[in-house]
C-alpha cells in the first residue's frame, strides 16, 4: 500500500463509518472508540482521505461554504486533532 | 443490583431475615424447577432452594410460567457447594447468599433469551406504551428509568419493561419484557448524585396484569434520560440522531461481537424514530409532561434534527 505523505489526515486503518440521516457514526474497533459527526465535522471527516492537506482541506471547504479560510482553519484543524486524538484519523507527521 | 420484590406485592417471596437462616432453614425444602417466557421461547431454572426460586420468579414476573409452553433454549441451574453455591459451569465462584444466587440465575436466564433472539436489538430501558406507541425510556442506572415508569403506570400507561427494552429494527416494534418493575424508595430531601441514587432501597411496582402489554408494540419515540438532583425545570429536546445511535450503543445489552451490524441497525432505527434528550430533577413532573404531551407526533420517516447539537463521543466496552 502506498504511504499516506506527511500532513494529509486520512481515516484510521479498520475504522467503519454509518449513515445516520445526514450525519455519520464513526467506530474504531480498536480503540474501542465511537464518534457522531454533525454535517460541518461530516464535510471535514470526508475530505480527509490522505490526499489533502489541511490548508487544502480548508481550501474545498470556502469553495463550498464560503466561510472565511481564518475560520475554517482553526475549526478544521480543532476537528482533525480531536479525531486523531480518538484513534479514528492518523496524520503521518513526516 | 438486588430485585428484591416486596412481600406484600409478591407472595412467592419468603423472606427469611438473614442468609444463614436461609441456608440453614429454607433451603433444606427440596428443589425445584422455574421456567421463564419471552415471546416463544422459555429458559429453564432449577435450584435446589424454594428461596431462591421464589426470588427469581418474583424478578421475572409476569415472565414466569408454570410449565415449559414454548420451545426451549436452555437451562440455568444453581447447586450446592458446601454451604454456598454455584451457578451452572462457573463452579469456581461460590454464592452464600441465597439472593446472590437469584440474581446470577435471572442474568443467565436473560443472556440465553437475548441469544436467542439476537436479531433483536437489546437495550437497558424501561419501556411504556400510551395508545399504541411505545416509548422507550434509555439511560444508566440511577437515571430514573423504573421511577419514570411507575409513575406512567399510574396514569393508566400499558407496562413492557423497566429494564429491557427489545427492540425490532426491521418492523420498529418494542417487544415486552415484563420483569417485576421496581423503583428505589426515598423520603428525604433532593439527592446529591447518581451515587446517592444507586444507594438507595428498591421496592416492587405492583402493576395490574391487564395493563402489561403481551408480543410487541409500535415504537413512537426514544427518550434519553438525564437525572439531575435538585433541578426545579426539565428540557426536553429532540436528540441529535448521531447522538441517539452514541446514547442507545452505551446502554446497549447485546451480547453480539459485531458492531458493525448493531451500529447500522441503530442507524436505521434512529432514522425513523423520534429521539429526546429528558433532563428532569422531579421524576413525577417528567412523566406527567410525557403523559400531557405527545412528542412521536413527527410522522414516521420524517426526522427533524432540531437545534444543531454538535458531535458526540463514546467509549464502547468490551465483550468477551
Amino acid at each position: 500500500m502506498m504511504a499516506t505523505p506527511p500532513g494529509r489526515p486520512r481515516s484510521a486503518s479498520g475504522v467503519l463509518c454509518c449513515e445516520v440521516l445526514d450525519e455519520l457514526v464513526v467506530y474504531c474497533p480498536e480503540a474501542r472508540q465511537a464518534v457522531s459527526l454533525n454535517p460541518s465535522a461530516r464535510a471535514i471527516w470526508e475530505l480527509c482521505d490522505g490526499s489533502r492537506t489541511v490548508d487544502d482541506i480548508c481550501g474545498k471547504l470556502n469553495e463550498l461554504t464560503r466561510a472565511p479560510l481564518d475560520l475554517l482553519r482553526a475549526d478544521v484543524q480543532a476537528a482533525i486533532d480531536r479525531l486523531e486524538s480518538l484513534g479514528l484519523l492518523a496524520v503521518h507527521r513526516g | 443490583m438486588s430485585r428484591r420484590p416486596s412481600t406484600a406485592s409478591s407472595p412467592l417471596v419468603s423472606s427469611p431475615s438473614t442468609a444463614a437462616e436461609s441456608l440453614g432453614i429454607a433451603c433444606s425444602e427440596a428443589s425445584g424447577n422455574l421456567h421463564v417466557r419471552f415471546a416463544d421461547r422459555v429458559v429453564a431454572i432449577r435450584a435446589p432452594c424454594a428461596v431462591v426460586l421464589n426470588e427469581v420468579a418474583g424478578t421475572f414476573g409476569a415472565m414466569a410460567v408454570t410449565e415449559c409452553c414454548g420451545r426451549l433454549v436452555g437451562t440455568v441451574e444453581a447447586r450446592r457447594a458446601g454451604r454456598g453455591f454455584t451457578v451452572d459451569a462457573d463452579e469456581g465462584r461460590k454464592f452464600d447468599d441465597p439472593i446472590a444466587v437469584a440474581r446470577e440465575l435471572y442474568h443467565a436466564a436473560a443472556r440465553l433469551l437475548m441469544f436467542a433472539y439476537d436479531d433483536l436489538v437489546w437495550v437497558h430501558a424501561g419501556a411504556v406504551a400510551w395508545g399504541g406507541g411505545v416509548h422507550v425510556l434509555c439511560g444508566p442506572s440511577a437515571s430514573g428509568k423504573s421511577t419514570i415508569v411507575g409513575a406512567l403506570l399510574k396514569r393508566g400507561w400499558t407496562y413492557l419493561s423497566d429494564e429491557v427494552a427489545a427492540l425490532d429494527v426491521a418492523a420498529t416494534h418494542v417487544y415486552a419484557f415484563p420483569l417485576t418493575p421496581e423503583r428505589r424508595v426515598h423520603e428525604g430531601g433532593p439527592l446529591r448524585d447518581a451515587e446517592s441514587v444507586r444507594s438507595l432501597p428498591k421496592v416492587a411496582i405492583p402493576v395490574d396484569p391487564t395493563f402489561v402489554a403481551q408480543g410487541s408494540l409500535p415504537l413512537a419515540a426514544i427518550h434519553f434520560l438525564e437525572y439531575r438532583p435538585g433541578i426545579t425545570t426539565w428540557q426536553h429536546e429532540p436528540c441529535a440522531p448521531g447522538r441517539a445511535v452514541l446514547a442507545l450503543l452505551q446502554n446497549s445489552l447485546s451480547l453480539a461481537d459485531d458492531r458493525r451490524a448493531e451500529i447500522a441497525a441503530l442507524a436505521q432505527l434512529v432514522s425513523h424514530v423520534p429521539a429526546y434528550e429528558l433532563l428532569y430533577g422531579d421524576a413525577n413532573a417528567a412523566a406527567e409532561y410525557l403523559h400531557r404531551s405527545d412528542p412521536a407526533s413527527s410522522p414516521r420517516g420524517s426526522r427533524t434534527n432540531g437545534r444543531d447539537q454538535g458531535s458526540g463521543s463514546a467509549t464502547l466496552p468490551n465483550r468477551s
